[in-house]
């Protein structure tokens, strides 16, 4: 087995790179070596066979891996509602099937999931998932001081934080409770599903420009 | 064979606070009025409270994949330095859609004093700078910043001071909007230090008007469109008004390429590219350019024409030219609630009222500290922004640069969003022109429709950060007087993309200026520029009133030579 991406870095000085743009570093993720589950086969996986978030059962990798990362990245609190109270999950299977989801940070999560089980069989002899609180904590200590691991992690917590504060709509803050627990107030009138971003203005434009460009192409 | 006749009397391009004065104006006058708008046609029912459409996926800005600018910047070895935005992300567009970036706006309002249309005679040259007079007076304008105070809705209460602008009426058509508790210990902070808060006026309805909803205080209203159309939009104030009126026509999503003019010199038709991205022409005996500043000049370099070899008006080499943004910078305090009683706290937690408070005392300074007497600026007081998503995002770094999860984490984000209130201010100074502030065509970065995008060079006039941190220092004085903790400010030469003008400055001589005072074009006479291009110098206040103002100058100017 070869290095995880996640251990390129160890022990150097050069983790600090997260001043560069998030499309250099997804650029720079992306040429790192797969060692795990290839990342096709992740996206291969549909979201629609997991919508059963509430059943742990039915989670399969990567998103296994992910829900056990969030819940860990933001656990029970009295501060804040944990990942799994916020519906973070499912917050970031629903992102990844809006109309302009981010393929390359989706290929960046899934990518690292395989990082980080690479990492965790290597050391541990285990997949994440089986570790205990004191393995996780330690494992993901260890990845953050790559600079891959650092940037998925980053886009993970990123990720929790909008479950956390954006509008009920979008899957995460059920009920307005991730505003509660944090003492926001939010304005109003709030979008109904009819309203999300993607729907309206110039986001809307961009499916359509999307659209013309995907003729376009099948044309030529 | 018959004469061509133009399809519409009067061709609008650009719908913010340049363009809708005009087209109402003209619409209420009975001529037909077109206009065409790049953006889309959002309405008060497409506008809600969301997190993710203002700050993280705006819909209300192209994606710069599709259209972009090119910013140059001094390195650090004092070279230019160009990098289109779609490399580093740096997003040079404000509101693109009907109504323009007014419906995004905060609403304070500001009118220019007397002594800003006379800056070099008041205050003199400054080296390196290319300060003039303006070829008009406030006396000119004043009649029209009334006129805006009634027709866009402003809210506020003239007060007396140093400073006070010359009023034509005793005091505004609408009463303020409701204050947030906040203001009491400015003022009582402003009181200690001998300042004199000032009411900001806000074009804002604090009561119905001609239609429009007055203010419901959601509080998200700085970077969000108004629901309740009590913003004064040049949409919801104007465009709605003058399409009613059944003159006024809006193509929307409809981007203007170039200007197309004839042997005469004279602008004969706009092409322009719609929704289905077909490029089609449309004819009219008048077209008005007001796409913001620095679009306008690139539409204006970008239509050459027989007269125009270098672009529309720009045979002495003026057009783009004396950019201007707003000088100054910004800081912030936090009042934080383990300091305070809990009426207090739940006092300082209102969200929805507005911080109507600011200081004009050091509008010009006469001060050893900066060589005697120079031009000062506006200090402009506000709550933070609501929006939890930019407070929250942060808080996953300590300040060593490591990244943070678990309880530390959310411990961290609780307290950033409900620990204390943040009162932050603005500092605003005339942003000096300069060789170093233009706008030109990209000779390589073409937008999706394969036309050449605006370049920007942002250089800056070391004066400017001068006065900037003066004022913020005053500023910082304030905030320390009320208790605040954590107080920071910033101070620096980055523009801000939201508060542009010039470009296209208004004056006598052809060699010099692009306009005439009318804000015609010299050598085009059936070609006017009514948003902030005109503006030779900026004032040390945010631009919107005026460029409201003179629009409407303008209108009356185009109504004459109908």
């Amino acid at each position: 087995m070869s290095d995880s991406p996640f251990k390129l870095h160890e022990n150097t000085n050069e983790k600090k790179a997260f001043s560069l743009y998030r499309r250099q570093l997804l650029k720079l993720a992306s040429i790192f070596p797969v060692t795990g589950v290839p990342a096709s086969v992740y996206a291969q996986t549909s979201v629609t066979e997991h919508s059963d978030i509430g059943s742990e059962k039915a989670l399969q990798d990567p998103w296994l891996s992910l829900d056990a990362v969030q819940n860990h990245l933001f656990p029970p609190s009295e501060s804040g509602l944990s990942a799994k109270q916020l519906k973070a999950l499912n917050y970031l299977q629903k992102k990844l099937e809006r109309p302009l989801a981010d393929h390359e940070e989706q290929e960046f999560l899934f990518q690292g999931v395989g990082w980080l089980n690479d990492l965790s069989i290597s050391d541990y002899r285990r997949r994440f998932v089986a570790l205990d609180y004191a393995e996780k904590e330690a494992l993901l200590q260890k990845i953050v001081k790559s600079r891959a691991g650092e940037n998925w992690l980053s886009l993970i917590i990123d990720n929790l934080i909008e479950a956390l504060v954006t509008d009920p709509v979008y899957g995460g803050n059920p009920d307005g409770s991730g505003w509660k627990a944090i003492g926001q107030i939010p304005g109003f009138p709030r979008p109904q599903a009819q309203d999300r971003y993607y729907e309206l203005g110039y986001q809307k434009r961009q499916r359509l420009y999307r659209q013309n460009d995907e003729k376009r192409l099948t044309k030529g | 064979m018959a004469a061509h006749i133009p399809e519409f009397d009067v061709c609008v391009i650009g719908s913010g606070a340049g363009g809708g004065p005009v087209a109402f104006r003209l619409a209420q006058a009975g001529y037909q009025v077109l206009v065409l708008e790049k953006g889309p046609w959002l309405k008060e029912e497409h506008f809600f409270k969301d997190e993710l459409s203002c700050c993280r996926h705006s819909i209300f800005t192209p994606d710069l994949a599709d259209e972009q600018h090119v910013l140059e910047t001094r390195n650090d070895y004092g070279d230019w330095y160009s990098e289109a935005t779609s490399q580093s992300g740096w997003n040079f567009w404000n509101g693109n859609m009907v109504g323009g970036s007014s419906n995004l706006m905060s609403g304070f309002f500001y009118r220019l004093k007397p002594q800003d249309f006379r800056l070099k005679s008041e205050f003199g040259a400054i080296a390196g700078a290319n300060i003039e007079d303006w070829p008009i007076s406030y006396d000119d304008l004043e009649p029209y910043y009334t006129l805006v105070e009634s027709e866009v809705g402003v809210s506020g209460h003239a007060v007396d001071h140093t400073f006070a602008e010359p009023r034509s009426t005793e005091d505004f058509p609408h009463k303020p909007t409701a204050e947030h508790p906040i203001v009491k210990r400015i003022e009582s902070a402003c009181d200690a230090l001998g300042y004199q808060p000032l009411p900001t006026p806000r074009a804002i309805l604090s009561t119905p008007d001609k239609g429009r909803r007055s203010c419901e205080y959601s509080g998200f209203c700085g970077s969000y469109g108004c629901a309740s159309g009590a913003k004064g939009s040049s949409r919801a104030a104007l465009l709605d008004r003058a399409v009613k009126s059944g003159k006024c026509h809006i193509w929307d999503n409809c981007k203007v390429n170039r200007l197309i003019s004839g042997a005469d010199g004279k602008v004969v038709e706009a092409e322009f590219v719609n929704a289905e991205e077909q490029v089609q022409k449309v004819t009219a005996k008048i077209f008005v350019v007001a796409c913001q500043a620095v679009e306008t000049s690139r539409l204006l370099l970008a239509s050459v024409g027989p007269k125009h070899l270098k672009g529309l008006g720009n045979n002495h080499d003026q057009v783009g030219k004396n950019l201007l943004f707003s000088a100054g910078g910004a800081g912030s305090g936090d009042l934080l609630y383990a300091d305070l009683d809990p009426e207090n706290i739940k006092a300082l937690q209102t969200r929805g009222p507005f911080v109507n408070r600011n200081l004009q005392k050091w509008y010009v300074i006469d001060d050893e500290e900066l060589g005697g007497r120079v031009k000062g600026g506006t200090i402009d007081f506000l709550l933070r922004h609501p929006n939890a998503l930019p407070q929250a995002l942060p808080q996953k770094w300590d300040d060593d640069g490591n990244l943070l999860w678990g309880k530390t984490l959310q411990k961290r984000i609780k307290s950033a969003i409900s620990g204390q209130q943040t009162l932050n201010f603005e500092v605003f100074n005339d942003w000096l022109p300069t060789d170093n502030c233009f706008v030109s065509l990209d000779s390589s970065v073409k937008d999706r429709w394969n036309q050449p995008v605006a370049k920007v060079r942002l250089g800056y006039h070391e004066h400017d950060l001068k006065v900037g941190n003066y004022l913020a220092d005053k500023a910082a004085g304030v905030l320390q007087q009320m208790g605040a903790k954590n107080i920071n400010w910033s101070v620096s030469g980055s523009p801000p993309a939201n508060l542009m003008a010039g470009g296209c400055r208004f004056g006598t001589e052809i060699e010099t200026s692009v306009l005439d005072p009318d804000c015609r074009m010299h050598d085009c006479e059936n070609l006017y520029v009514t948003d902030g291009s005109f503006m030779p110098t900026g004032g040390s206040v945010t631009y919107t009133w005026t460029i409201y103002a003179n629009a409407f100058r303008v209108a009356d100017k185009i109504i004459a030579a109908l």
